[in-house]
């Protein structure tokens, strides 16, 4: 279906054209760059809504755009939508704004900043919705420069080493996907047609070739699950998060995280389905780790937002989980997990923001009982706390019930094993929420303001989808459904 | 006897003639006129070398050799003419700024990057090793001298010293390799070597010897490891505009060289790549591997551009090995890019002075983004399409160099070359980190750039990103060279 309204390219591209106009304000003009940025997220949302109501669960690829671009290599501007990425198209464009508003605080260079803000939203959303192997392999690696950026130059005391850490172990991950890409691309005759490709790898000399799949789909998912981040690639996360701006860590666990996974189901799985099935034992060994593995160590972190790091690695490995299962509860609940780790991990990083913002550290034992003077913001990290360890009601469980579901048939022993992390993450969440904010009140901190209105407005519409998706999941379930329900089909055949 | 007079056409060589023509002029207008204008000269260059340019481009191409089979105006020469009239262009512009502040090799300077321009034009027509010879030898001795135009300064002699004693020797190399090509198949002419091999598809050890002599005689010329060792130090040593110039121009000349050798028009060599393909392999894994582990130590700016030169040498050595037409492709458009990101680099080094100091050291940038913010903004496009930044010249390049080693079946080729460019985005990178990240120690101040330098800074940026975006642009012209090669 040819859509004639180039809705996804405004989307994608309305950011860059803000970046264009930061770029040629003058950098005295703090306040009206940051406005600016702000505005210009705006139009994005707007179009995200409308794609939310125009998107037709059954009819498949939709908002499709195809022209040539560059013609002697069959490269293609090839954009569109399916079940898969319209949420995550939707997160990128709702987590945005947010992110300016909680970058508000920025006062050094600011337009660089805040340029490089709108440049990462327009790689984030057209990785999101690229079709094209190539395109898409080019927004992944535009993404990681401002990345790079963000954290390198307005990051915490260590962020050179945690930016060139990050950049190398990605850049590292995506050699492979190079690889496979160039090795795919010379043997179909030519061609990055990520829907068609399937097939013509199934007729190409590859499709009966299975040690050279192997060691594609080996390749891809490295390249992948660095930025999961999988076990043991995962070292990067604790140190960038730590050392990132708030608003960039957001981003970075809201939505870069859900790339890995959504390229396994984007590129990886669909293209080499028999070794999608080879390797899902594998995948939800890893997952188990990640789980398990990832609460532990969130269970023995001090640095508040360490401990939210650590805490999005053990949630990734649900997602993990349920993509390897291959049921399609399994698969829903592992999209879901990623819509709501969106959501959820948003709000925790926006909170361990505000209050770095007025306490200037992060030690969880350097708190206590701050519930008393801060009541909205006690208010806003329970709902997000409850919601992360999973607790009925809220979008959190609905998900990760849905993951252990769909995993207890095929992986029955990783699953038993696997939900003592749900355990594990109600201990350290409730451990956390009791120190920080129980107990006598830290009088160093009984001056303390409560959430401005600014930091309200950045919450309030994620603790609203927090609450929304935990009564009502199939809001969001129905959209993705019939595309898992085909990938689901598409690899157990094959 | 008869003597025969061969045709002359002197249309088909109208813009070497007009570079010619520029140079004299431009050297003799210190004779007649008092004090020259350093802005008249570039100006002249400029217009000299435009003209060369549109000439180049309206010449029609046809694959039939004049001269009596000396030179060729096929598409390919004619393309190589292009990018080497623009990428002079580019060079006397940041020359026409170094020279501002040493007046001394004034006009001179502009004149020695034109006569080198004319031999790297001989060489992209040859069609027979004596052209070849003369148009390597007609590019080289203006660099030695331009190596060691700094006259004032020691490492600008030893420079000159290093690079012309190591020059001359690899001219040995070259000469005796032609000379036993010529023992064994009684001809100079390219087309004749390539019938009279095709016929008799035994190689002699004698042949072999020759062709292997040429590659280290060529292998000098573009710096491929182990004859890389002059490289950094005369990069570092000579004058920045020239080090641009020797870093690009000679470099892509000798590449050219080693296709109008190697890779011959209607005649296929496969009785030699056997033994050719294989030297070659092993020369651009190595290169490509000392070239990034030698400038990921370098904390001088051009000694780490002089060690980034190398490894690009190697990817491109690595695309010409697969002998495949993608392979020539990709090398034609990686030169291109190779050019503007290169000549840049060399800019921004020369702009980014400091009140009475060059720059040299990659600190010496530090805090450059808050002076200057176009010349930090413009380093930082020409070090991402060095690294291969997609979006940029470099990547799509780089892709298909790396493509056509895959299609070649060289896999760990590729393999080596993958993994060494990710290695060298660390090198760049923290280019652009002093740049934006770190504060200058002292309080000097970056000088004013001037126009000309600017100028060109714009004109490499802009094509790169141009190019990176829409490759079609350049390789459309490519694939009708492709087609005659």
């Amino acid at each position: 279906m040819e859509s004639q309204t180039h809705l996804l390219t405004w989307m994608t591209f309305f950011p860059l054209i803000g970046a264009v106009l930061v770029l040629i304000t003058p950098s005295r003009a703090k306040t009206f760059i940051k406005q600016l940025a702000f505005v210009f997220t705006l139009p994005s949302l707007a179009l995200g809504v409308q794609m939310l109501r125009l998107y037709d669960p059954a009819a498949g690829l939709q908002f499709v755009e195809r022209v040539s671009w560059i013609s002697y290599f069959n490269i293609e501007y090839y954009i569109g939508a399916d079940g898969l990425s319209v949420p995550m198209l939707f997160l990128t464009v709702l987590l945005c704004p947010i992110c300016i508003l909680a970058s508000w605080g920025i006062n050094d260079r600011v337009k660089g900043y805040f340029a490089l803000f709108l440049l990462l939203e327009t790689g984030m959303l057209g990785v999101f919705s690229a079709l094209d192997f190539f395109l898409f392999y080019v927004f992944w690696e535009l993404m990681l420069l401002p990345m790079y950026f963000l954290i390198g130059i307005w990051g915490g005391p260590r962020r050179e080493y945690a930016a060139i850490k990050f950049f190398l172990y990605t850049l590292f991950g995506s050699v492979f996907l190079l690889i496979a890409m160039i090795v795919i691309y010379l043997n179909t005759g030519g061609s990055f047609d990520l829907v068609a490709l399937r097939e013509q790898i199934a007729s190409s000399p590859l499709g009966s070739a299975a040690r050279v799949q192997w060691w594609l789909f080996l390749g891809m998912y490295v390249a992948f699950a660095i930025k999961i981040p999988a076990f043991p690639f995962h070292t990067w996360l604790p140190d960038a998060h730590v050392e990132a701006p708030t608003a960039i860590s957001v981003i970075l666990a809201g939505i870069l995280l859900k790339m890995g996974t959504y390229g396994i189901l984007r590129i990886a799985y669909p293209l080499f389905p028999e070794m999608a099935q080879q390797f899902a034992l594998f995948i939800a060994i890893i997952a188990l780790i990640n789980i398990v593995y990832g609460a532990l160590c969130a269970m023995a972190q001090t640095d508040l937002k360490k401990l939210v790091a650590y805490s999005s690695i053990s949630h990734m490995g649900y997602v993990m989980l349920g993509m390897a299962a291959l049921t399609p509860e399994g698969m829903n609940g592992a999209v879901l997990q990623m819509f709501n780790h969106g959501t959820i991990t948003a709000m925790l990083f926006l909170l361990v923001g505000v209050i770095y913002d007025r306490a200037h550290h992060r030690n969880i034992d350097g708190f206590g009982g701050l519930a008393k003077n801060l009541p909205i913001y006690s208010g806003f990290t329970c709902l997000a706390f409850f919601a992360s360890l999973g607790l009925p009601g809220l979008s959190g469980f609905i998900s990760e019930a849905l993951v252990f579901l769909g995993a207890f048939p095929v992986f029955m022993v990783i699953t038993i094993i696997g939900l003592s992390g749900i355990v594990i993450t109600a201990a350290y969440i409730l451990w956390t929420y009791q120190r920080v904010f129980l107990g006598p009140l830290n009088e160093k901190y009984a001056e303390l303001p409560d959430c401005s209105i600014r930091e309200q407005v950045m919450l309030y519409p994620l603790a609203f989808i927090v609450i929304l998706l935990g009564v009502f999941p199939h809001l969001i379930l129905q959209i993705f459904q019939p595309t898992m329900m085909q990938l689901i089909e598409i690899v157990t055949k094959g | 006897m008869q003597i025969q007079v061969p045709e002359i056409s002197l249309w088909q060589v109208l813009p070497e003639l007009i570079v010619l023509a520029t140079a004299v002029g431009v050297l003799a207008s210190d004779l007649f006129v008092k004090s020259v204008q350093r802005v008249n000269v570039t100006l002249t260059a400029t217009l000299g070398l435009l003209i060369a340019f549109f000439t180049a481009r309206s010449l029609e191409a046809s694959a039939t050799p004049i001269f009596a089979g000396m030179v060729v105006r096929d598409s390919l020469s004619i393309l190589l003419d292009q990018i080497f009239l623009a990428g002079a262009m580019l060079v006397t512009w940041i020359g026409h700024e170094y020279a501002r502040r040493n007046p001394r090799q004034f006009p001179e300077f502009t004149a020695l990057v034109l006569f080198a321009t004319i031999g790297m034009m001989v060489i992209a027509m040859s069609a027979d090793l004596i052209p070849l010879f003369v148009g390597i030898e007609l590019l080289s001795l203006p660099l030695f001298v331009l190596a060691g135009s700094d006259k004032d300064r020691l490492a600008s002699g030893e420079a000159s010293l290093k690079y012309f004693l190591l020059g001359a020797f690899s001219t040995g190399f070259l000469v005796y390799g032609i000379a036993f090509i010529f023992g064994v198949t009684r001809t100079t002419n390219l087309t004749v070597i390539g019938q009279s091999l095709a016929a008799h598809a035994e190689a002699t050890p004698l042949l072999v010897l020759g062709f292997a002599l040429l590659l280290v005689g060529l292998g000098f010329k573009i710096s491929l490891a182990p004859f890389h060792m002059w490289a950094p130090d005369v990069y570092q040593g000579a004058p920045t505009p020239a080090t641009a110039w020797i870093a690009t121009g000679s470099k892509i000349a000798g590449f050219v060289a080693l296709m109008r050798v190697f890779t011959l028009p209607d005649v296929s060599f496969a009785a030699l790549s056997d033994y050719w393909t294989p030297g070659i392999w092993w020369l651009a894994l190595i290169t490509m591997i000392i070239g990034n582990a030698g400038a990921l130590m370098q904390s001088d700016l051009k000694r780490m551009l002089a060690y980034s030169s190398i490894a690009h040498g190697g990817y491109l050595a690595m695309a010409f090995t697969s002998g495949t037409r993608i392979g020539a492709e990709a090398t034609l458009f990686y030169m291109a890019a190779y050019l503007l990101m290169t000549v840049g680099a060399f800019g921004v080094a020369i702009a980014a002075s400091r009140s009475g100091q060059e720059c040299e050291k990659i600190a010496d940038l530090s805090g450059l983004a808050r002076q200057r913010p176009w010349l930090a903004f413009a380093m930082s496009i020409f070090m991402l399409s060095l690294a291969g930044m997609p979006g940029t010249a470099g990547f799509v390049g780089k892709l298909w160099l790396f493509g056509a080693a895959v299609q070649a079946q060289y896999y760990s080729l590729a393999l080596i070359g993958v993994l060494t460019t990710l290695l060298s985005f660390y090198y760049y990178l923290r280019v652009i980190v002093y740049m934006y990240v770190h504060e200058p120690d002292d309080r000097l101040l970056f000088n004013r750039y001037s126009f000309s330098n600017g100028l060109a800074l714009t004109v490499c940026a802009v094509g790169l990103v141009g190019l990176g975006v829409f490759p079609n642009l350049l390789w459309s012209t490519i694939r009708l060279c492709t087609g005659a090669v």
